[in-house]
């Protein structure tokens, strides 16, 4: 098509806005949110070195971990989703077992 | 009334000459020939004035001996064997060895055995006969131009003392020996100048002699790891009466360096070597990485009238090694205690460290004091708590902790507006 890029974002946008629902829309925020921190401590690490290595590990770890299970989340909670067979509720508290877990060792390691 | 005044007098004289001999008073003398003493009678009255015993022995006699039954007899020794006496090299380098100091001098006629107990002592000597000539530094009135007269001493203060401040020329009959230049036991005390060079009295020289110029040294000394001081000079009448009265400075520098050979300056000894927590005074077997610490030792020269006195410099180091030296410091110095100390920190790696006191100066009784001692890593509560530089790391883990708190509320209690979910 010949249309300018910022047409197409501006479709897509849209076309987000209107088709996703508003649950999704919040876990997408989370989403970012992770995202955002992730780079930030890489970011930290390239500038800083790599002094307390444990420590930015485990930070990172819990940036990306937390990444993973959000990422899971929506795809068991999406409402356009035909194949898995669980319920939303079954999802939440997978998620929320495996956050646990995830912290856990992130605040264990972090020293 | 007058023999009460003779004793008052008598004890008068006794607390004058209180000086004492580092070892002990008792010398032997080894002459090839026991009436040649009076030639040196003003160097060795130089010598009973300061409270030494000295024992007179013919060289070549059997009972010569320095040690009897194991035991050593005398407690330093002077050799004057020109004119090829005999010595028992074995014994007088027994001698050396157990600590005591021992003067040499020859001449042009030495015998095998003094070449060889020099040779013992890493100092070479000429061939029996040579002389050393110079047809340029030599007294007026003679004719073979063997009486030279020399003005290159070693710059070592210890050594020569007095001497420094009085640097006259210094008169010289006898042969020369060859001394390793940068060798750190051995001491070129007094070199013959440049225009002298080593050969038999009026021989025509056909080919490059062995010794030539500044190399040639007239006075060599060797000090032992065992602190014993061994002075060699290639002159025995360097220290006769004709030559102190002569109008150069024979007299002073003999006396001094010989005062220096045995050990009345120079001679260091350590007390009081003590290394602590700076600010706790017991003393550990062990300390750990980091530690603050304050060392210190004092030293004392010994003084001949003075007995121990307090040694002045800033030059002693104290080193902290594992290997290689991790600290080296120069230690403070305290004139009036003869304390040195000093405080540093201790490194950040663990292992077995050594603080080393080496102090090897020119002219002094070396010091060589090395201690092990383990350096402990920190206990793993030693450490800080909370490191600043990983801040940003922990800051991330709380927010993602938080954020999933306040996610999960959000998510729970979320209606959608269009409720296209369907509960599976």
């Amino acid at each position: 098509m010949s249309e300018s890029p910022l047409a197409i974002f501006k479709k897509l946008f849209v076309a987000y806005k209107n088709t996703t629902t508003q649950s999704l829309k919040i876990i997408d925020c989370f989403l970012l949110f992770q995202f955002l921190t992730g780079i930030f401590q890489f970011a930290y690490v390239f500038l800083v070195g790599k002094f307390p290595f444990n420590s930015f590990l485990a930070g990172f770890i819990s940036t990306v971990g937390s990444f993973v299970l959000t990422i899971n989340l929506r795809t068991l909670v999406d409402p356009e989703n035909k194949e898995t067979k669980v319920s939303t509720k079954r999802a939440f508290v997978d998620f929320l077992i495996c956050n646990v877990i995830l912290h856990l060792a992130v605040f264990n390691y972090i020293g | 009334m007058k023999p009460i005044l003779f004793w008052i007098f008598v004890l008068t004289l006794s607390t004058v000459s209180s000086s004492k001999p580092l070892f002990g008073p008792k010398t032997a003398v080894l002459l090839g020939n026991i009436d040649d003493k009076h030639k040196y009678s003003q160097f060795f009255d130089s010598f009973t004035s300061k409270g030494y015993d000295l024992n007179f022995l013919r060289a070549s006699n059997q009972d010569a001996t320095l040690k009897k039954f194991g035991e050593y007899l005398y407690d330093q020794a002077i050799l004057f064997v020109g004119k090829s006496e005999e010595i028992n090299v074995v014994d007088i380098l027994d001698f050396i060895d157990s600590g005591r100091s021992v003067i040499v001098a020859t001449s042009s006629g030495l015998s095998d055995s003094v070449r060889e107990l020099a040779i013992g002592c890493s100092i070479e000597f000429d061939e029996q006969g040579m002389s050393v000539v110079d047809h340029f530094n030599f007294k007026s009135g003679d004719k073979e131009h063997t009486s030279i007269i020399t003005n290159n001493f070693c710059d070592i203060p210890s050594v020569i003392g007095d001497f420094e401040q009085d640097k006259k020329g210094v008169l010289f009959k006898g042969i020369g020996m060859k001394v390793q230049k940068n060798s750190p036991l051995n001491y070129r005390i007094l070199n013959a100048p440049s225009t002298s060079y080593s050969s038999f009295v009026d021989e025509k020289i056909t080919k490059k002699p062995f010794l030539i110029g500044n190399e040639i040294t007239l006075v060599a000394a060797l000090q032992t790891r065992g602190d014993a001081r061994v002075l060699f000079s290639g002159s025995i009448d360097m220290f006769s009466n004709d030559f102190f009265d002569s109008k150069y400075g024979n007299s002073l520098f003999c006396q001094e360096i010989a005062s220096w050979a045995f050990n009345e300056r120079g001679f260091l000894r350590l007390r009081d070597y003590t290394h602590h927590k700076a600010n706790s005074m017991v003393k550990q077997d062990y300390y750990r990485i980091k530690d603050d610490i304050e060392f210190s030792v004092t030293i004392e020269e010994y003084d001949i009238v003075k007995g121990w006195v307090p040694y002045v410099a800033n030059d002693v180091q104290i080193e902290y090694v594992m290997l290689s030296p991790y600290i080296r410091k120069t230690l403070f110095n305290y004139p009036k205690t003869g304390k040195f100390s000093t405080r540093f920190t201790l490194p950040d790696k663990h292992g077995t460290f050594k603080f080393r006191l080496h102090y090897h100066k020119r002219g002094y009784r070396f010091i060589e004091k090395v201690e092990e001692i383990p350096l402990k890593p920190f206990w793993h509560n030693e450490y800080e708590r909370f490191i600043p530089v990983a801040y940003p790391y922990y800051l991330s883990a709380i927010l993602m902790l938080v954020g999933f708190f306040l996610f999960s509320i959000i998510f729970l209690y979320n209606e959608d507006k269009n409720n296209t979910r369907k509960d599976k």
